[in-house]
C-alpha cells in the first residue's frame, strides 16, 4: 500500500511509538520493578519509583520516537557495514517528490527542516505567550486571585524556559537552516541527517515538557504539581520541588542536545561549504551572527546539562551534590551532604549568561543585514561589525558571576566581573556604530522589516543602558532580583532577538512560502507591539524601582499602579502578536505572489528561484564581491548575472 | 553580491565541497562539545572539594577507591587508544592487514573496559548517596560508561569496515575522524583515573 | 546637502534635548522620589546606591539621546517613498569615525569604573567594632533573627539608628533572599554558607524585608518588619526580651548553625 509507505516512518508512526515507549517504560519501573508495594515515600529505597518510571518512560519515549521517524536507519546501516546511500537515495531522504507528507517525516532538505523549525518555534512562541498573559493576568492586581501560588509559580517557570528555548531554536531553526546554507551558496547542510535529528529532538523536548504542568497531581509528597523552580531551577529548590521539574529538566537536555547539534552543523555547514569564492569576509552578517551563537550553544549549554543532570540524581538517585549540611540536617533523609548550594548557581550562569547573547546575536546579524538592504547603503564597516559579534562572544564567558554579586560566594572577585560586564558594552556599542553608519544618508524604504529595525536599535539601546546599571557592583545590591532586572532583560530578548526575529520572519517570508506578508496588518501588529511591549516593561522598570521582587504572585498594594499598566499593556502586546500570527497564517495562504528579489538584496538566496528547488543552484555560484554591493547593476530576478567582474573588496 | 556561474571565481577553492574536511570539522566540533561537558564536570569535582575544606567532602565509614583497579581499567583504555594509534599509523603506509589487526585489537580492549567498568560501577565501596565525593565519582564514572556506550556504535562500524577492507591509504577519513572521539575518551579516562588521586577526598 | 550639513542639526538637537533631559531630570528627581518612584531611603549603602544610579542616569542620557536622534533623523530625513530608485552613498566604513567612538566608549567605561570601584570599596567596607550582630536565618518561609551580642532571637527585626549592623545571612533548606529595599541591604541566603552584610540604617521607621529568590509555593508572602528605632527604644526592647526569652526558643534556632560553624573549619 502507498498510503502505508507514506506513513511510515513518518513523525505519525514516531509519536506511535514514542507513546508506546513512554507506557513501556514508566510501567516497567512502577509495575515490574516497583512490585505491588511501591510507594511514593518509602525511606529504605534509593530514590523515588514514581520518578524514576516517568524518567525511564521519557527516556524510551525518546527512543521510540527516534527509532518511529527512522532515524537510527542510516547509523545502524554505516554500523554494519552496508552499502553507503548513493545520491538518489539522498534525494529521496530529502523529500523529492513528495508532497506535503515530507513536512511530517524526517526529512533531510534544510528547507524542509528550516519549515519545520519555522512551525515549532511559533507554536512554542505562542504557548510561552499565553503563560506570559497568565502570569500578566496573576498580577494585574494584588492577593494573587487569578490562581494559587503553586499554579502560578509553574506559569512562571514554563513561560520562562519555554521561551529561552524558543528563542535559542530561533537561530538554528528557522533561519540558520532555510537561508544560511542558500546565502552561502551550498546546496543542503552540512550533516543533513544531524538536521533533520535536530528538529527531531527539539519535537520530542517539547513533548516531555507538555508533562509538566501534570505531573505530581495527588503526589502526597508535594502540595502542587508542576515545577516551582522559575527557570534558573537553582538545584536546591529543584531538589525539593515537585516533580514535574523531572519533566523539566528532561525537556531541556534534549533540547540542549538539538541545540548543540544544530550547532556543530551551522559551523560546520559556513566552514566547509560555501561556495567557490565565498571567503570569510564576503558572508553576510546574518552568517556571522548565527557562527557567533553557534559557538555560545556548543561551549556553553553543557553547563546547563551538567547542572540538570545533577539536580535528576540527587532527585532520583540520592546524591548531594547541592546539598551541603551536615550529616545531620538531613537524618533520615538519605542524603548526606559534601555539596555545595553555590555549585548549582554557577553552573546554571555559565550556561545563563553566554546564552541570553547567544538569543541576541543572530538578530544583531539579521538587523544589520535587513538595514543595509532597506538603505541600500553597504554595511557601516563590515569588519567592525565582525569584531563586535566577535568581541560579545569571547567577553561574554568571562561575565557570569555578575548574576551572583549578593549569592556571597567569592566576593573578593565581583570587581573583575563588573569590570568585565561593563567592558562588554564595547562591542555592543560597535554594533550601534553600525546600525547608525548604515542608515545614515541611506535611501530609507519603511517596510515592516525595517520599523522592526528601528525598534530594535530602541529597545536594545534601552536594554543596554539599563544593563549597565545592573553591572555596577553597589547598583545591582539593590536591583537585584527585582523587576527591574525583568525588564531589562525582556527589552534585550523581547525588544533585541525577537524583534529581530519578527522583523527577519516578515524580511525572508517571500522565500520561504513565495508571496509576500500583508503589509497594512503588519504595520498595525508592528505598533501594537511597540505599544504594548514598551508600556508592560516600562512600567516593569517603574515598579522594579519601587522595590517589588519578581517572580511573586502576590505583591503589595503600592506597586498596585505599575502593574495594572504592565498587565493592560502586556494584554494590547499579545493581542498584536496574535494578529502577527494571523498575519503569517493568512500570508502564508492568500498573500500576494511575491517576485524573486522583492527587496532588492544582493544576497545569494535572492539569486534562486522561489520555491527554491532541492539542492538550491542548479550550478553552484561563483562569488565574485561582498554581499552588499548594491552599486553593481541589478541582477534579473531568477537569474545570477554571468561573467562580472570582481567588484571592490569590503573595507 | 556579485555570482558567476562556470567561470572561474576570485578564491581558489579547488572543489565545491570538501567532503572530508566537512567530516572532520563535524567530528572535531562534536568532540569540543563533549570535552566541554568533561570540562564542566572537572570543575564541579573542584569546586565541592574547594568549597568542602573538612568531612563534608568524604563522611567517615566510606572507603577509598581501590587504586588497582582502576590503574587496571585506564590501562586497558590507554592500550586500546594506542592499538587504535597503530592503526592510523598503518592505514597511512598503507598496511593494510596491521590496520585490520590493530581495530581490532582496539576494539576488543574497548569491549572489555566498557564490561569491565560495568562491574566496577557495581562494586563501588560506597554508592552515589555517600557525600559529595562519592556523588561526583558515580558520575564521573557513569559518564565514562556513557562515552563507552556511545562509541560502541563508532567501534562496531569501523571494525567491519576495517575487516571488510573500506578503508585505504588515500581514503580513511572514518578512521581519522572516529580517532578524535577514540583518543578524546581515552583522555578522559585518564583525567577520571588522575583526578581522585591529584585531589583527593581527606584520608581518615 | 552634503554629509557635514546633515550632521549639524542632529547634533544641535542632540546637545539640546540631552541638557533639557538633563535638566528636567535633575529638577525632577526628587519630587519623583517624594512620590514613590524609589523607596525611601533608609541607610548608607541604599543612598551609595541611588546616588551612583543618578549618576548613571546622567551619563546615559547622550548615550540614549545620541543614538535615537541620529536614528530618528536618519528615518525622517532620508526615508525613500516607497520602494527606493537609486543608492543610497557606498560609505564602507569610517576609521576617524570608529577611533572617535571607540575613544568615547573607553573614557565612559573608565568613568564607570571609577564610580563602580569606588562604590564596591564603600559596600566592602568592614563592619566597625561598634557594629550590632545580626544574624538572619531564612526557611521556607520566614526569617528569624539572631542577636548574637545578646544571644535573643526574634521573627522581627529591630534596628538601631546611626548603628552599623553586621548581618551574617544563611539559610536551613532552599536558596532565599535577604532583601530590605529602603536600606538596600541584600544578601542570598544559601544553604550552608554564610553571607555577611554591613549596613548602616539612618532614618528612623518601619519597613519591610522581602524574599528575592523564589524559593516554594510560598515565596511571595515571605515578608516581615523591620523597624529602626532610636538606641535608648532598643534598648529598652532587647531587656524586655532577654527577661522573658525561653530557655529553648534560642536553642532551637541556634542548633543548626552551630553544627554548620563546626563542621567546617575556615568559618569561625
Amino acid at each position: 500500500m502507498s498510503w502505508t509507505r507514506k506513513l511510515v516512518p513518518s513523525y505519525f508512526s514516531g509519536a506511535v511509538l514514542a507513546a508506546i515507549g513512554f507506557i513501556v517504560g514508566s510501567q516497567y519501573v512502577w509495575r515490574v520493578i516497583g512490585g505491588a508495594n511501591w510507594d511514593f515515600n518509602d525511606p529504605g529505597l534509593i530514590g523515588n519509583f514514581l520518578e524514576q518510571g516517568f524518567l525511564a518512560g521519557f527516556v524510551l519515549m525518546t527512543f521510540g520516537w527516534l527509532i518511529g521517524i527512522g532515524a537510527f536507519k542510516y547509523p545502524l546501516s554505516w554500523m554494519l557495514g552496508l552499502k553507503d546511500p548513493d545520491h538518489n537515495e539522498e534525494l529521496r531522504l530529502a523529500g523529492k517528490g513528495d508532497g506535503i507528507i515530507r513536512y511530517f517525516r524526517f526529512t533531510t532538505d534544510h528547507k524542509v527542516v528550516g519549515i519545520q523549525y519555522l512551525v515549532v518555534t511559533m507554536i512554542m512562541l505562542a504557548f510561552g505567550g499565553l503563560g506570559a498573559m497568565l502570569i500578566r493576568t496573576e498580577l494585574m492586581f494584588p492577593g494573587a486571585w487569578a490562581f494559587p501560588k503553586e499554579t502560578y509559580n509553574t506559569i512562571v517557570t514554563m513561560h520562562g524556559m519555554l521561551m529561552i528555548l524558543t528563542v535559542i531554536s530561533f537561530f538554528v531553526g528557522p533561519f540558520g537552516n532555510f537561508v544560511i546554507p542558500i546565502m552561502i551558496g551550498a546546496r543542503d547542510m552540512a550533516f543533513p541527517r544531524l538536521n533533520a535529528l535536530s528538529i527531531a529532538f527539539l519535537i520530542i523536548a517539547m513533548a516531555v515538557y507538555a508533562f509538566i504542568p501534570f505531573m505530581g497531581i495527588g503526589d502526597p509528597i508535594t502540595t502542587g504539581a508542576g515545577v516551582q523552580t522559575g527557570w534558573t531551577v537553582y538545584g536546591t529548590l529543584a531538589d525539593q520541588t515537585g516533580i514535574g521539574v523531572d519533566a523539566l529538566a528532561m525537556a531541556v537536555i534534549l533540547a540542549g542536545i538539538s541545540s548543540q547539534m544544530g550547532a556543530v552543523n551551522l559551523i560546520t555547514t559556513v566552514i566547509a561549504m560555501r561556495a567557490p569564492g565565498m571567503s570569510y569576509t564576503r558572508m553576510p552578517m546574518t552568517v556571522w551572527g548565527s557562527i557567533g551563537a553557534s559557538i555560545l550553544a556548543a561551549l556553553g549549554t553543557a553547563s546547563l546539562t551538567v547542572d540538570l543532570v545533577m539536580i535528576i540524581s540527587d532527585r532520583v538517585f540520592r546524591t548531594s551534590f547541592f546539598f551541603a549540611a551536615t550529616a545531620g540536617d538531613y537524618a533520615g533523609s538519605g542524603y548526606v551532604g559534601g555539596g555545595s548550594a553555590w555549585l548549582t548557581q554557577n553552573l546554571f550562569w555559565f550556561f545563563g549568561h553566554p546564552e541570553v547573547y547567544l538569543l541576541v546575536l543572530p538578530a544583531f546579524g539579521f538587523v544589520m543585514d535587513m538595514a543595509s538592504v532597506f538603505s541600500r547603503k553597504p554595511l557601516f564597516g563590515y569588519k567592525t561589525a565582525i569584531l563586535g559579534l566577535m568581541g560579545v562572544v569571547v567577553l561574554s564567558f568571562l561575565v557570569w558571576m555578575h548574576h551572583e554579586f549578593v549569592s556571597g560566594f567569592l566576593p573578593e572577585l565581583r570587581g573583575f566581573y563588573m569590570a568585565s560586564t561593563e567592558l562588554i558594552s564595547v562591542p555592543t556599542g560597535l554594533i550601534f556604530l553600525v546600525l547608525l553608519g548604515t542608515m545614515w544618508r541611506g535611501r530609507i524604504w519603511m517596510t515592516v522589516t525595517m520599523g522592526f529595525v528601528f525598534a530594535f536599535t530602541w529597545s536594545f539601546l534601552i536594554g543596554g543602558i539599563t544593563g549597565i546599571y545592573l553591572s555596577d557592583v553597589p547598583a545591582d545590591v539593590q536591583l537585584h532580583g527585582g523587576m527591574f532586572v525583568t525588564a531589562h532583560f525582556h527589552y534585550t530578548i523581547v525588544g533585541g532577538a525577537l524583534m529581530g526575529f519578527l522583523g527577519a520572519v516578515y524580511y525572508w517570508f517571500p522565500k520561504m512560502t513565495g508571496r509576500m506578508m500583508d503589509e497594512k496588518i503588519g504595520w498595525i501588529s508592528f505598533w501594537g507591539i511597540q505599544i504594548g511591549f514598551n508600556g508592560t516593561f516600562l512600567a516593569m522598570f517603574y515598579v522594579g524601582l519601587q522595590g517589588m521582587p519578581r517572580r511573586v504572585a502576590d505583591y503589595s498594594p503600592l506597586f498596585a499602579g505599575g502593574n495594572l499598566v504592565a498587565s493592560i499593556s502586556a494584554f494590547v502586546l499579545g493581542a498584536s502578536v496574535i494578529l502577527y500570527f494571523y498575519n503569517v497564517i493568512y500570508s502564508w495562504k492568500a498573500g500576494p505572489i511575491a517576485e524573486a528579489n522583492p527587496w532588492g538584496a544582493k544576497t545569494l538566496e535572492w539569486t534562486t528561484p522561489t520555491p527554491v528547488p532541492l539542492e538550491n543552484f542548479g550550478e553552484i555560484p561563483v562569488v565574485t564581491s561582498g554581499p552588499y554591493n548594491y552599486a553593481e547593476p541589478a541582477t534579473p530576478s531568477g537569474v545570477p548575472a554571468r561573467g562580472v567582474e570582481a567588484g571592490p573588496a569590503i573595507g | 553580491m556579485e555570482i558567476s556561474l562556470g567561470g572561474q571565481g576570485a578564491s581558489s577553492h579547488a572543489s565545491h565541497i570538501d567532503e572530508e574536511g566537512k567530516v572532520r570539522v563535524g567530528m572535531l566540533f562534536y568532540v569540543v562539545v563533549d570535552i566541554m561537558f568533561a570540562l564542566f564536570l572537572v570543575s564541579a569535582y573542584v569546586f565541592l572539594r574547594g568549597v568542602n575544606v573538612n568531612n563534608l567532602w568524604f563522611p567517615d565509614g566510606t572507603q577509598n577507591i581501590d587504586l588497582t583497579q582502576t590503574t587496571f581499567l585506564t590501562g586497558l583504555m590507554v592500550a586500546s587508544g594506542l592499538c587504535f594509534v597503530l592503526a592510523h599509523w598503518a592505514v597511512r603506509q598503507g598496511i593494510g592487514g596491521l590496520v585490520k589487526l590493530g581495530i581490532t585489537l582496539a576494539a576488543i580492549l574497548w569491549i572489555v573496559t566498557l564490561i569491565l567498568n560495568v562491574q566496577y560501577m557495581g562494586h563501588l565501596p560506597f554508592t552515589q548517596s555517600g557525600g559529595g565525593f562519592a556523588s561526583m565519582y558515580v558520575l564521573f564514572t557513569a559518564y565514562h560508561i556513557y562515552h563507552l556506550l556511545l562509541g560502541l556504535m563508532f567501534v562496531i562500524g569501523i571494525t567491519i569496515r576495517a575487516l571488510q577492507g573500506r578503508y585505504t591509504r588515500e581514503r580513511h577519513m572514518g578512521i581519522t575522524t572516529i580517532g578524535y572521539y577514540w583518543y578524546w575518551v581515552v583522555v578522559f579516562g585518564i583525567v577520571g583515573y588522575l583526578l581522585p588521586i591529584i585531589l583527593p577526598g581527606p584520608m581518615h | 546637502m552634503n554629509s557635514r550639513g546633515h550632521l549639524r542639526t542632529p547634533i544641535i538637537l542632540w546637545v539640546v534635548i540631552s541638557i533639557l533631559l538633563a535638566a528636567l531630570y535633575y529638577f525632577l528627581a526628587p519630587v519623583l522620589a517624594q512620590a514613590g518612584v524609589i523607596p525611601p531611603l533608609a541607610s548608607d549603602v541604599a543612598d551609595n546606591a541611588y546616588q551612583i544610579m543618578a549618576i548613571f542616569t546622567y551619563l546615559s542620557i547622550p548615550v540614549f539621546v545620541g543614538v535615537v536622534v541620529f536614528a530618528a533623523y536618519s528615518l525622517f530625513t532620508f526615508r525613500s517613498h516607497g520602494r527606493p530608485t537609486d543608492i543610497g552613498p557606498q560609505i564602507h566604513g569610517n576609521t576617524r569615525l570608529l577611533g572617535w567612538w571607540l575613544a568615547a566608549s573607553f573614557v565612559l567605561i573608565t568613568v564607570l569604573y571609577v564610580i563602580g570601584f569606588n562604590g564596591l570599596a564603600q559596600l566592602e567596607a568592614a563592619a566597625p567594632a561598634s557594629a550590632l550582630h545580626v544574624r538572619v536565618t531564612a526557611q521556607q518561609w520566614i526569617f528569624n533573627y539572631t542577636y548574637t551580642d545578646y544571644n535573643i532571637s526574634s521573627s522581627t527585626l529591630y534596628l538601631v539608628e546611626n548603628q552599623p549592623v553586621e548581618f551574617t545571612v544563611t539559610s536551613m533548606d532552599v536558596h532565599h533572599s535577604f532583601w530590605i529595599p529602603e536600606m538596600g541591604v541584600k544578601a542570598d541566603a544559601v544553604p550552608g554558607e554564610l553571607n555577611t552584610f554591613v549596613a548602616t540604617p539612618n532614618k528612623l521607621g518601619h519597613y519591610t524585608v522581602r524574599c528575592m529568590e523564589l524559593c516554594g509555593v510560598l515565596h511571595s508572602d515571605m515578608n516581615t518588619n523591620v523597624v529602626v528605632e532610636t538606641a535608648s527604644q532598643f534598648g529598652t526592647w532587647i531587656s524586655q526580651q532577654m527577661s522573658v526569652r525561653p530557655a529553648s526558643m534560642f536553642a532551637a534556632v541556634q542548633l543548626p548553625e552551630a553544627a554548620l560553624l563546626d563542621a567546617s573549619g575556615k568559618r569561625s
